[in-house]
């Protein structure tokens, strides 16, 4: 299970997770303010559309903003798989993490 | 869908880059990718500024162009369809046999031209750039300095500083002397070869990359007798058992001495720069020439190679600290570092030591000529289909009312032009081939195209497909986009736009054409004028020989003999070299009233004996020459008119010049010759009496009796110096040899000139024909209502020939402007003249005029009831 999940795809699937209104802008929004990194758009749509391809998110049409002029929005969302995988990526996490014998934090 | 944009937000992204996304990406992706590039826009404003915003704006436009934005449809529809249009391309091409073959034949002369030079750019590219350690590999050149802070390149540098240089600097890991290559006679028992060599050091194959098949490198550093010599002389000596038999042998070098085959090295490969055929060891060279080992003589050229990670920057300036503190006075020389690999199609420099040219600008000059031929013959193409445009408009029509869409007519025609180009590219790979023999002729290199080498292909494949986007793309565009409805009513869409293009096209054309040719014509007016200008020195009937020690022992002897033998005017000592291509000199010469402050000025050295100017027909302008038997003039000197202007000396003669630390009275001074080539001005130059020190000897044959001349030399040095290997190269065929690639550009010059007008012509007659066959109803009225058929003619032709003569117009000032500058590389040139753009401009109306008027002609003939009763 999600074993081609790499670190990016993994940091953009959570944003999808966390953000509200999940599209490419307000991802990559998101993804710069909670890791202090830079995305391009077309980076992020890149990423999105792999994930959608692995079946971890689905995509609708939503609405247009004149933020947007007129176009209208991409809206993400995880899938329940999407869930599945990366909880299942945190357990794998955790246990590794147990793991390691002088960990002092 | 509220289209409106927010008042407040007074920025917007750039237009262009939003109407180039909206062109490449499909309609069902806009509104996520326009939409989110838009949003970020305001959200990016807001953060860095209008500026960063629009740049990043346009930065993600052109990264989200790749094929995953493009519309699908064109490649899903593409396979099945091919095959179609494949057949299509081909019927089409079947059915118009005169245009198909218009097109070909002028595609096929193209591409062979360019396939050609591209084997040709390549190969001169590579040369030089095949060693292993080409990133470290430099050459070692000297900097003059000449008045207000310019400086002059000079190849030689001082032989103890790159030895310096490689045992005081770490960055420096050895030092390659690079002697001069000569031509030199080596014997081994009976045999006798004469071949090109040199000396030099084992870093010279430590660090180039010429592999050593047999024995050990490392004695040519340890034994001062010891010789390399290259696969092809080993078999030449030893034949094919040279692997067992060679190695400790010895061969002799004449002149030089007894040398041991310590190391047999595999061949130079041909995209070397350097070619030897034997290297002996340094050591032996400096041990009979020890003035290498003073700072002040700068008679060697040499290369470094450098540590791993050294900058050759902080090397260079290293290497000067080294140079500054071996020199005195206040013009002090430096150096600088160019890469070996591009030493040769580098190697001008201007006065700031900045490299700007060399050879390179032949290699330019003539990618660009192959490229404007490809050109011309791609116009042909475009004109011809859009030109016939109307005759395709209805298929057209009725394919887009089956349903096809624009994209797949644009496909379509573009296989047809692609199917045009294959054929053409296969018959020009012929053409190539056939030519090759002759190109390697011309360029005197071993070219061959290597049809194993996918690098091969793939530039096959890079000439097909640019050939068929510049051919097809824009008649593709224009007939896909005609309107079902308007054309299967029979309108003839308005053309105005692709007329003018043609028009356009066509002047460009004879404009491209007439360039070539006028090159071609000022490029060899320019070779013939070096050829026989009056160098101010007779080269003609002169043989020169060079002067081994045997013939300086018998010289008295060989000179009585030879100036009584048949055929043999006169002989003289003379050199070093030639007096057309002198090439010692010194700075350090000082007379009365020379200031510090003019800078540094070199004069050129030359020894020979008293009847030198005699042998070479110069002329003296002041005082005398040398005396036969006259002993006091070992302290004297010659010089010639450019010196003593140089030096400013008013009556000069009977006056005292320092020439090297030694007092020398002036005795007479010459007229000028060009003692460099006509790239160079003349040069200030003394001659002394020496003929010790002289290279070679002249032998001048009696005019027309050359053959004779030649028979006697062989049998007076057989009689009285029978050990020598007689050998002798006409000073003229040497002077010729300076301007090998002038001549060369001049030919290559011709065959693009002729190509040119020929393919451009090829595509006149093609549209001319069209538009006599179009034109052949409205012919056929005129002619019963009583035109005359002169009047058809002109009306016919009239078009046309204003066009090629627009071209021409435009084409002079073109010309002479690009021509003005390839003139200014050469310090004595013809100047431009009007008949050189009058004789090509006369010459293209006259073929293009031909070219129109034959079908002009024939359509006038025309019975006008073949071509009023087909309705």
């Amino acid at each position: 299970m999600a074993k081609n999940l790499g670190h990016l795809e993994e940091s953009v699937l959570l944003m999808v997770m966390i953000v509200e209104e999940a599209y490419g802008v307000s991802v990559a929004e998101a993804y710069e303010k909670q890791t202090d990194n830079s995305i391009s758009i077309p980076a992020i749509h890149t990423v999105l559309k792999r994930l959608e391809a692995k079946g971890l998110i689905k995509s609708s049409m939503g609405e247009a903003t004149p933020e947007r002029g007129g176009r209208r929005k991409r809206i993400f969302e995880a899938t329940p798989y999407g869930y599945k995988v990366i909880a299942q990526i945190r357990k794998n996490r955790t246990h590794l993490w147990s793991l390691i014998p002088k960990l002092d934090i | 869908m509220d289209k409106k944009k927010p008042d407040k937000l007074s920025s917007t992204p750039p237009k262009w880059a939003s109407r180039f996304l909206e062109w490449y990406c499909a309609p069902e992706l806009l509104d996520e990718i326009e939409g989110d590039l838009y949003e970020a826009f305001f959200i990016r404003v807001k953060k860095y500024g209008q500026r960063k915003a629009q740049l990043l704006y346009i930065k993600e436009v052109l990264l989200f162009c790749k094929p995953s934005s493009f519309e699908k449809s064109k490649s899903t529809i593409m396979p099945s369809l091919f095959g179609n249009y494949c057949k299509i391309a081909a019927r089409n091409l079947f059915k118009q046999k005169g245009y198909s073959l218009i097109n070909i034949a002028g595609l096929t002369i193209a591409l062979s031209v360019t396939l050609l030079m591209l084997l040709w750019v390549q190969d001169e590219w590579s040369t030089d750039k095949f060693h292993s350690n080409s990133d470290r590999l430099f050459l070692l050149k000297r900097t003059i300095p000449l008045d207000a802070g310019k400086v002059d390149i000079y190849r030689g540098v001082p032989y103890p500083l790159l030895m310096a240089a490689q045992n005081e600097l770490p960055e420096v890991e050895k030092f390659i002397p690079l002697g001069q290559s000569s031509e030199m006679t080596l014997k081994r028992g009976k045999q006798i070869f004469r071949t090109q060599g040199t000396f030099a050091n084992v870093g010279y194959f430590e660090s180039f990359s010429f592999p050593i098949l047999a024995g050990d490198i490392s004695e040519l550093g340890e034994k001062k007798e010891a010789i390399a010599i290259s696969e092809t002389l080993a078999n030449k000596f030893f034949g094919n058992i040279w692997q067992s038999t060679a190695i400790g042998e010895t061969i002799t070098i004449s002149n030089v001495g007894d040398f041991l085959v310590t190391a047999v090295y595999k061949d130079f490969p041909p995209n070397s720069s350097i070619q030897q055929d034997f290297i002996y060891t340094i050591d032996n060279f400096i041990k009979r020439n020890n003035w290498v080992l003073d700072w002040g003589n700068s008679g060697m050229q040499g290369a470094l190679l450098l540590a791993e990670g050294a900058n050759p920057t902080d090397v260079a300036q290293k290497i000067e600290k080294l140079y500054l503190a071996k020199q005195q006075g206040t013009f002090k020389e430096g150096c600088i570092l160019q890469k070996f690999g591009d030493g040769y199609l580098y190697g001008q420099f201007d006065d700031q030591a900045n490299v700007i040219g060399g050879r390179i600008e032949y290699v330019q000059m003539f990618s660009i000529a192959a490229l404007l031929l490809l050109i011309i013959s791609c116009i042909n193409f475009v004109n011809l289909a859009t030109a016939r445009a109307s005759k395709r408009a209805k298929e057209v029509g009725v394919r887009k009312t089956i349903g096809a869409g624009k994209n797949s007519l644009i496909t379509q025609f573009m296989v047809e032009a692609g199917l045009i180009t294959v054929i053409s590219v296969g018959l020009g790979i012929f053409l190539a081939q056939k030519a090759l023999p002759n190109v390697q002729l011309i360029t005197e290199k071993m070219l061959h195209f290597d049809y194993s080498s996918p690098m091969f292909w793939a530039s096959i494949f890079i000439v097909i497909i640019l050939t068929t986007l510049l051919s097809g793309a824009y008649p593709a565009f224009v007939l896909s986009s005609f309107r079902p409805i308007a054309v299967l009513k029979g309108k003839i869409p308005s053309q105005s736009g692709s007329i003018g293009l043609r028009k356009g096209l066509v002047i460009i054309q004879f404009v491209l054409a007439l360039l070539l040719v006028v090159g071609a014509f000022v490029i060899k007016e320019q070779v013939q004028y070096i050829q026989n200008k009056n160098l101010g020195i007779n080269k003609d009937n002169l043989m020169m020989i060079e002067k081994e020690e045997l013939i300086s022992a018998k010289y008295e002897a060989l000179k009585n003999e030879l100036l009584q033998a048949e055929g043999i005017e006169n002989l003289t000592l003379a050199g070093p070299r030639s007096p057309i291509d002198m090439q010692a000199s010194t700075g350090g010469v000082s007379w009365e009233g020379k200031k510090e402050e003019d800078g540094h000025q070199e004069f050129q050295i030359f020894w020979t004996e008293p009847n030198f100017l005699d042998v070479f027909d110069i002329t003296l302008a002041e005082g005398r020459f040398y005396r036969e038997g006259a002993t006091q003039d070992t302290n004297s000197i010659v010089l010639n008119k450019k010196a003593i202007e140089v030096m400013g000396l008013t009556d000069p003669i009977g006056k005292t010049i320092q020439w090297w630390r030694k007092p020398r009275q002036i005795i007479g001074v010459i007229e000028d010759f060009h003692n460099q080539s006509l790239y160079d001005e003349i040069q200030p130059l003394g001659i002394l009496l020496d003929p010790e020190n002289a290279s070679s000897l002249f032998v001048k044959a009696k005019a027309g009796e050359v053959k004779t001349a030649v028979a006697s030399l062989q049998s007076v040095f057989n009689k009285v110096v029978p050990e020598v290997y007689l050998h002798y190269n006409f000073v003229d065929t040497e002077y010729q040899q300076q301007y090998k690639s002038e001549v060369l550009t001049g030919t290559l010059a011709n065959y693009f000139a002729i190509i040119s007008i020929l393919i451009a012509c090829l595509g006149l007659l093609g549209l001319s024909t069209f538009l006599a066959e179009q034109k052949s109803k409205e012919i056929g009225i005129r002619k019963v209502l009583g035109a005359s058929i002169g009047n058809l003619i002109g009306l016919l032709s009239k078009d046309f020939l204003l066009l090629v003569g627009a071209g021409l117009l435009i084409g002079i000032p073109v010309s002479w402007y690009l021509l003005n500058g390839w003139l200014t590389n050469f310090a004595y040139t013809i100047e431009l003249k009007w008949w050189m753009f009058a004789i090509p401009v006369v010459i293209a109306i006259i073929i293009a005029g031909l070219t129109i008027g034959i079908q002009a002609v024939r359509a006038a003939l025309n019975n006008p009831i073949d071509a009023l009763t087909s309705e």
